[in-house]
């Protein structure tokens, strides 16, 4: 317990992760702004997808957050700090790995929770007020869909940079990967087994409509999803376990 | 001669650094694979491996600050100016073989006309250029590559149709590219960019 309010500290103190919290609020909100406003303009209704699509784009502020939790661990603090890593001090705070990670883990699942709660808030909000018609509160439904598919994208993120100690190529794959029109969607054209990427998976908790050669079931994808993840954790824990910090 | 030597040391330290290679090779070997994959959907050779350019130049600016090298760069070179500028040109030494060799593959891979690579080409050195410019502003890695690929990769693209200003983006190029008319708009943006970043490196602290 002390060593999860540990790390709700350590995040509450990086300067990333409210950069992050500001793009998860700030990128879903204004996207279903000018969306709304421009179906407004050609007199038509939101789909039924308003608000929950731009949500989609939102989850960067889960990668980053996800990435920034382990990568800040293994920065080097330079010269003046001796050249040290945070992750020694960790270390020797909470001697075991596993009840660190769990730590970690359970930190980021709390603020990624409360994000995706918060933001979904304002763009569904908005959704409502600019719209009669449209999701709006009627999607409160697919709510828990948007939240996990933020949780579950932040643990990714994480496991990810477990393996690689290093915030770079997560992030890059993870953001390339949330652009408009994603690597894995153009590889859905070429074989449906693309579906089954955790992203496409999981987007299908909370979008109805996608352009995809399978439809899976929203629980079905929740679970392909959760399965990635797992798995990606499983590795990361194993070789956190097993190196050298 | 002093700026040759400078030039010379910073593209002696870039291609030092193992994640220079990493990064350089991952790029064309990234491209080759979706060039391969998605030639018949159109996708424009510059589209992802532009990533790779940005990752790049962040790379060039942020590894002197990891374990303050940037002391004893500023030791052998006090004159702040002439080093952050043969930075930029050990970076360009760099990413001129680099750009050209991707977008090669790529047109060569889905076929294309040739003047497009050239501008193709143009617009991913600028890029890293860019990207470096921003980086030395923030000195940390993580923070640059978060900000320039979000802004590159969600926020440009979801810009293009809605703004009328678009146009005039660092980012227009990758999208439509017409060969130099886009090109000098990012030369434009690399300019107002290195000019900032060489003015805050030489009066902030190292």
């Amino acid at each position: 317990m002390r060593a999860y309010r540990g790390e709700l500290r350590k995040l509450v103190s990086l300067p990333s992760v409210w950069a992050a919290v500001a793009v998860g609020v700030l990128v879903p909100a204004t996207l279903t702004f000018l969306n709304a406003k421009s179906a407004v303009a050609a007199g038509r209704g939101g789909n039924a997808d308003i608000g929950f699509q731009e949500l989609a784009f939102g989850v960067v502020g889960a990668v980053i957050l996800g990435v920034v939790a382990v990568s800040s661990e293994y920065t080097t603090e330079g010269e003046s700090a001796g050249g040290g890593r945070q992750i020694i001090t960790s270390l020797t705070a909470v001697p075991s790995r596993r009840r660190l990670l769990i730590a970690k883990l359970t930190a980021v699942i709390t603020a990624i929770a409360t994000l995706a709660a918060v933001s979904s808030a304002i763009t569904l909000m908005t959704v409502e007020a600019l719209l009669d018609e449209g999701a709006g509160v009627s999607g409160l439904g697919r709510l828990p869909g948007v939240v996990l598919y933020w949780v579950l994208t932040a643990l990714l993120a994480s496991g990810l940079t477990l393996l690689t100690r290093n915030g770079i190529l997560p992030l890059t794959v993870l953001i390339l990967n949330t652009s408009v029109v994603t690597v894995t969607y153009l590889l859905a054209k070429l074989t449906p087994l693309a579906v089954f990427f955790p992203d496409l998976a999981g987007i299908r908790m909370f979008v109805k409509r996608v352009d995809l050669p399978v439809q899976l079931a929203p629980v079905t994808g929740g679970l392909v999803m959760t399965a990635w993840v797992a798995a990606l954790l499983a590795a990361g824990f194993l070789v956190f376990r097993g190196r050298d910090a | 001669m002093t700026s040759g030597r400078a030039i010379r040391a910073e593209t002696l330290k870039l291609l030092s650094l193992p994640a220079t290679y990493c990064t350089v090779l991952g790029t064309i070997g990234v491209a080759m694979v979706l060039a391969i994959a998605f030639s018949r959907q159109g996708v424009s050779p510059v589209g992802y491996p532009q990533a790779g350019f940005i990752v790049l130049g962040v790379i060039a600016a942020t590894s002197e600050y990891r374990d303050g090298q940037i002391y004893l760069t500023l030791i052998a070179m006090p004159r702040r100016i002439v080093q952050h500028l043969a930075k930029m040109a050990a970076l360009l030494i760099v990413s001129v073989p680099a750009a050209t060799f991707t977008v090669l593959v790529g047109v060569l891979v889905a076929g294309g006309p040739w003047p497009d690579a050239v501008g193709a080409s143009v617009y991913l050195v600028l890029t890293s250029v860019l990207s470096a410019a921003v980086a030395t502003v923030l000195r940390r890695s993580v923070p640059a590559v978060a900000g320039l690929l979000g802004y590159y990769f969600i926020v440009g693209p979801l810009l293009r149709d809605r703004v009328t200003f678009a146009a005039y983006l660092p980012d227009a190029a990758s999208h439509d590219l017409v060969v130099f008319g886009d090109a000098t708009i990012v030369l434009g943006w690399v300019l107002v960019a290195v000019g900032f970043s060489a003015t805050t490196f030489h009066r902030r602290d190292a």
